[in-house]
């Protein structure tokens, strides 16, 4: 927990940065990120457009569907590094410690169907993972790693030991990448920012059932849990605006940037009479605590409890009972 | 004559003309990699030149020729004849792979009637299945047991198409005839039960293939196949699958019953042939049914994963259903399938909507003999204003529309058969489902 008091003319203004979202995360087992695919294989059916921005970033979009004429399957399979030769993606996943599939995407809404796919050099065999579907149409950047574990959804339709074929099959892999296909007849549009494989499991899940925290941690740490940040990672200020970028994460302000940082002031406002008003960043949705207390020896106090931001900016709070000469001190939690 | 041999365990010998001949003891360049097709069409004229091909002469005398050659296959055959008889062109297969069952031989050729009493075709072990033709035109098959003859004369100064199926697991093949000078046109079969190896065999793959004696030859093409069913039928459809094309056509037309009758049965099996598996997923079979898709494709075992919708084993499929075949980039290859007279089938629903987002799509084919759209007794629509039909022909599509009393063509009224085997779009516009009456 991250806190700070901020005195100002007799009465103070405390902000924090709150504990309460650390009981949230559950996963464990930092994970190293081994190889990152920089060379994508297309196949593609239909006319998907494929494009490849400065930051590794690949888009893969849908153009909607004519109601005018019959419908078209449309889909894209990017294959992670298939042109090189004994690549990091190729060869025996289980030697190579290889235990999960990570992977960054933002899909459109309505959104495309997306799964993971992984095919053996040795049998041939084509494996398929759909429960990255589950991000369909969120909007926004999630990222997890799925498991190498069959039982995180790794099928394929036929035999009769599939947990043998896949144990087999993880030894001499040929191609391992994601597919992308329209899903019904709107414009669609799904981004893959990163695709690697790890050498431990981060968490089993697919990243769907990622929290925005996770999703957040994973995307700047490489980790999902704030248990699993290092001494260092919790000390960085990327920016330099005196706040951790764990902490503002935590608050929902922009660690890149020293202007947003989650701070509390007061505000003079004639037209309320009397008492004191607080301003701080909020978020959208994010519920906050106000606490006072006139003496710090003392310890504060809840004063309005589950403030609830209805949009992201500024919210602010007006204590009329702080009539008399305090001082006041705040603390701001973000619930 | 031609005669088709592999190695000790796997032997077929088909005997067009002339006399058999059984040595193997030449030394090839190239082996066929199945799938296999040549026409000769790369060939230079002349001299057939076996260094580098698949090939080899003994005796000499296999001369690619401009005349005669097979209508739609090319201009150019390969001639047995001229050298010191008897003249024997064999063709070494790659063994390597897995995944198949089945062996299918075509071929297209002019034979030279072989006189029985002068030497017939031995059955030497090795020989898998053997078949010549006599200066009768009958065809003579070996069994197994006794020479077979088919109850019907060849005319040998016709194109005969003969395809032979060998079907590995039961250890049994067939053997089809085409007789109108047509390339891939549906082909009958001309044995009555099936005929057993010739050589109790227990190898599963093709290993040569020869041809002897005096004949024309054309179009020689080795395909695998998957399904395990003995061939009942009759009849036999070919279909090219073409290397880069989507092409809209039918499931086989056979009745299949549950649960072969899903991608996971022996439907599923059929589907195969003339498809390929690929690193990063093979072709696809694309059905949309219920208004959804439902894709199919093959992985590099050749086993079929559901990219999208129903699992393998929940889609019963049926003549009336039209497949979207994928094919991607590699070479032409055929299909083949047994099939049947479709008749007494059970109607289909035919989805209909007017919400352009769920759209009343529906892809049917065409199960019956070539019907004109506007002709009696129609096409078993119960066909609305407006509603439409659209036949994929020649990469784009040729598209119809009720006009409430008719066909039409645009302005025109359509004069546009539909083939026997041909997918289409039918697109309903009233708002709700109706059937297909297929009668």
């Amino acid at each position: 927990m991250n806190t700070g008091l901020i005195e100002g003319r007799t009465r103070t203004v405390a902000w924090v940065c709150v504990c309460a979202l650390m009981a949230m995360v559950q996963v464990s087992t930092a994970a190293s990120v081994d190889t990152e695919s920089d060379v994508w294989v297309e196949k593609k059916s239909g006319a998907p457009a494929i494009e490849y921005g400065p930051d590794g970033v690949v888009t893969v979009s849908f153009d909607a569907q004519s109601a005018g004429g019959p419908p078209v399957f449309q889909s894209a399979m990017l294959m992670a590094n298939a042109t090189v030769s004994g690549g990091a993606f190729v060869g025996n996943y289980i030697d190579g410690g290889i235990k999960g599939i990570y992977l960054q995407l933002s899909n459109s809404v309505p959104g495309c169907a997306v799964q993971l796919v992984l095919q053996s050099a040795g049998s041939g065999r084509l494996w398929r993972n759909t429960n990255v579907e589950m991000v369909k149409g969120n909007g926004q950047w999630v990222a997890g790693t799925v498991s190498l574990d069959r039982s995180a959804g790794w099928t394929r339709d036929s035999g009769d030991n599939l947990d043998a074929m896949w144990t087999q099959d993880l030894q001499n892999v040929a191609m391992v990448g994601v597919r992308v296909f329209q899903s019904g007849y709107q414009a669609q549009s799904c981004m893959v920012g990163q695709f690697m494989l790890k050498d431990s499991i981060g968490f089993v899940t697919s990243p769907a059932n990622l929290t925005d925290l996770q999703s957040l941690l994973l995307a700047r740490f490489d980790v999902a849990g704030q248990d699993d940040l290092s001494a260092e990672q919790l000390a960085q200020d990327v920016d330099g605006d005196g706040m951790s970028d764990v902490n503002e994460l935590l608050a929902g302000t922009n660690p890149d940037s020293a202007s947003s940082v989650f701070a509390a002031e007061i505000i003079e406002d004639e037209t309320v009479g009397t008492g004191i008003t607080i301003s701080w960043p909020c978020v959208i949705g994010a519920r906050y605590t106000v606490l006072r207390c006139t003496n710090l020896l003392e310890g504060m106090q809840n004063l309005v409890v589950g403030l609830v931001a209805t949009e992201s900016g500024t919210m602010t709070y007006h204590d009329a009972t702080a009539a008399g000469e305090g001082p006041y001190f705040y603390r701001i939690r973000k619930d | 004559m031609v005669a088709v041999s592999t190695y000790r365990t796997v032997r077929f010998v088909v005997v067009v003309s002339g006399i058999l001949l059984l040595g193997c003891g030449h030394v090839f360049s190239v082996d066929a990699v199945l799938p296999y097709d040549n026409g000769f069409e790369s060939y230079d004229l002349g001299a057939l030149s076996t260094g580098g091909t698949e090939w080899s002469v003994a005796n000499g005398g296999a001369v690619v020729s401009s005349s005669p050659v097979m209508t739609g296959l090319g201009t150019k055959s390969l001639k047995l004849t001229n050298g010191v008889m008897p003249v024997a062109l064999a063709l070494t297969v790659d063994t390597t792979g897995s995944g198949y069952t089945n062996v299918w031989c075509r071929f297209y050729a002019k034979p030279t009637g072989y006189d029985d009493a002068g030497g017939k075709p031995t059955n030497t072990a090795d020989n898998m299945c053997v078949f010549f033709v006599n200066t009768g035109g009958w065809v003579k098959a070996y069994n197994g047991n006794v020479w077979w003859t088919n109850n019907f004369r060849l005319d040998t100064n016709k194109w005969t198409g003969f395809a032979v199926h060998m079907n590995y697991k039961n250890k049994l093949w067939d053997l089809y005839v085409s007789t109108n000078e047509t390339f891939n046109e549906t082909m009958r079969k001309v044995n009555t039960t099936p005929l057993a190896f010739c050589y109790d065999v227990s190898g599963t793959k093709l290993q040569k293939v020869k041809v002897t004696g005096e004949a024309v030859i054309d179009g020689m093409l080795l395909s695998k196949a998957f399904t395990t069913n003995t061939m009942t039928q009759t009849t036999l459809a070919s279909d090219t699958r073409y290397a880069s094309r989507i092409e809209l056509g039918t499931v086989p037309l056979l009745k299949y019953t549950a649960p072969d009758d899903t991608m996971a049965g022996a439907l599923g099996e059929a589907l195969k042939a003339g498809m390929k598996g690929d690193v990063g997923g093979g072709d696809s079979v694309r059905i949309f049914h219920t208004n959804g898709w439902n894709i199919y494709e093959l992985d590099s075992a050749m086993t079929w994963g559901a990219v999208t919708g129903a699992p393998l084993a929940s889609l019963h499929l049926a003549p009336g259903q039209g497949v979207l075949y994928c094919r991607g980039v590699d070479t032409n290859l055929t299909a083949f399938y047994e099939q049947q007279l479709m008749t007494n089938l059970t109607d289909r629903t035919i989805y209909g909507t007017n919400n352009a987002i769920v759209r009343g799509w529906n892809m049917c084919a065409w199960p019956y003999a070539a019907r004109s759209c506007n002709g009696t007794p129609g096409l078993g629509f119960a066909s609305s204003a407006g509603d439409r039909i659209y036949l994929y022909r020649n990469n784009q599509y040729l598209r119809i529309h009720w006009d409430g009393t008719e066909w039409r063509n645009g302005a025109n009224v359509a004069t546009t058969t539909i083939q026997e085997g041909e997918g289409f779009w039918y697109f309903r516009r009233a708002g709700t489902p109706a059937n297909w009456d297929l009668e």
